[in-house]
């Protein structure tokens, strides 16, 4: 598979301009569902037929999202009892594609399309083009990152995993 | 002889920080209205200086003198956001007037909400105080911060204060 432009790894990102406009997103979508609009937002994304939660079928060109809950990383109070709580979302995107053994082209495409969609989520992130989930939007940060063959059968099929991670702020105002 | 005020927290419970708070008159001397200063600052204290002196005369006998507290209290962190009625007072005269008769002159109360009864807690107003904003900035990626500090001053008025509906604080100076 090819990557387009604007997904293709390039060294130089001095070009990117940050205000890369909102991702248009329903505010109404839950974290989970505004996670895998954002995902299939990818420009190479065409490549998968679907992107189911929890699940992930060992048919070439599918992929699942699964979400590993919420980590609270931090709680902090101002001197006025306002609560800060800095949280953090995990999720695994786990991407079937094709992969015969021996098949050097092929797994030359399926480690480019994986690291092409880790650039894009870095850049989507520093643009601030990505969903935002909690109350200070210009701090937030979503990364995607370790991205790597997870398995690879005798029947050409790899399995390939990304850890993504969601890290915002909520805040509390005392009454 | 018995205290007074007396504490109205639980017995037996230590007492939570954000029932010590320091405001700012942003309204008139006449007509006050008083804005909590320490949104988003973690960590502050009113440091008194009694001027303490000690000696000892050639018997042994040692003899210290104390003054009236000068009272001094730094908030750091101070991270200046859209609507904090004192950050923008303070801002206003000190970043950008540059009025140092208007600075010395803040008009300030501290009010102990966890002394006296709950619906009166005791309160002290400084009308004369220093305030100053000791600098302006911060790392680049994060947020514009403007530490400052408070010297409390003038002819301190001790009475109690109220909060009404939506919390605004009013002071009744002690007959």
């Amino acid at each position: 598979m090819a990557l387009d432009a604007e997904s293709r790894v390039d060294g130089n990102r001095d070009d990117v301009v940050l205000d890369g406009g909102d991702f248009d997103w329903d505010e109404g979508l839950t974290a989970l569902e505004a996670m895998r609009e954002f995902i299939a937002s990818y420009p190479a994304f065409d490549v998968l037929s679907q992107l189911d939660i929890d699940y992930a079928d060992r048919v070439p060109a599918t992929a699942g999202l699964f979400p590993s809950g919420l980590v609270e990383i931090r709680r902090r109070a101002d001197l006025l009892g306002n609560v800060t709580v800095e949280n953090q979302y995990n999720f695994a995107l786990y991407t079937v594609m094709t992969k015969a053994p021996g098949d050097d082209a092929g797994a030359l495409a399926n480690a480019e399309w994986q690291m092409g969609f880790q650039e894009w989520v870095q850049q989507r992130s520093v643009c601030g083009a990505a969903p935002t989930f909690g109350d200070e939007p210009r701090t937030e940060r979503i990364t995607a990152q370790n991205g790597a063959i997870y398995s690879a059968d005798e029947e050409g099929t790899a399995v390939y995993a990304i850890q993504l991670s969601v890290t915002f702020e909520r805040h509390y105002r005392k009454g | 002889m018995a205290n007074d005020p007396t504490f109205n927290t639980p017995a037996g419970q230590t007492i939570a920080r954000e029932m010590l708070i320091a405001y700012l008159n942003t309204g008139s001397s006449s007509s006050p209205t008083w804005s909590a200063i320490g949104t988003r600052v973690e960590n502050s204290s009113a440091e008194y200086d009694w001027g303490e002196d000690t000696t000892q005369d050639v018997l042994g006998n040692t003899y210290s003198t104390m003054k009236n507290p000068v009272i001094t209290q730094s908030f750091d962190g101070v991270k200046l956001s859209e609507g904090d009625a004192a950050y923008e007072a303070i801002w206003t005269k000190g970043v950008k007037e540059q009025n140092p008769q208007a600075l010395s002159n803040m008009d300030v109360l501290i009010v102990h909400f966890y002394a006296g009864t709950a619906a009166s807690p005791f309160a002290e107003r400084y009308p004369q105080s220093m305030v100053r904003p000791t600098s302006i900035g911060g790392e680049g990626g994060g947020n514009i911060e403007m530490p400052l500090e408070i010297t409390y001053g003038g002819a301190r008025q001790t009475g109690t204060a109220s909060k009404g509906t939506g919390g605004a604080i009013t002071f009744t100076p002690a007959a």
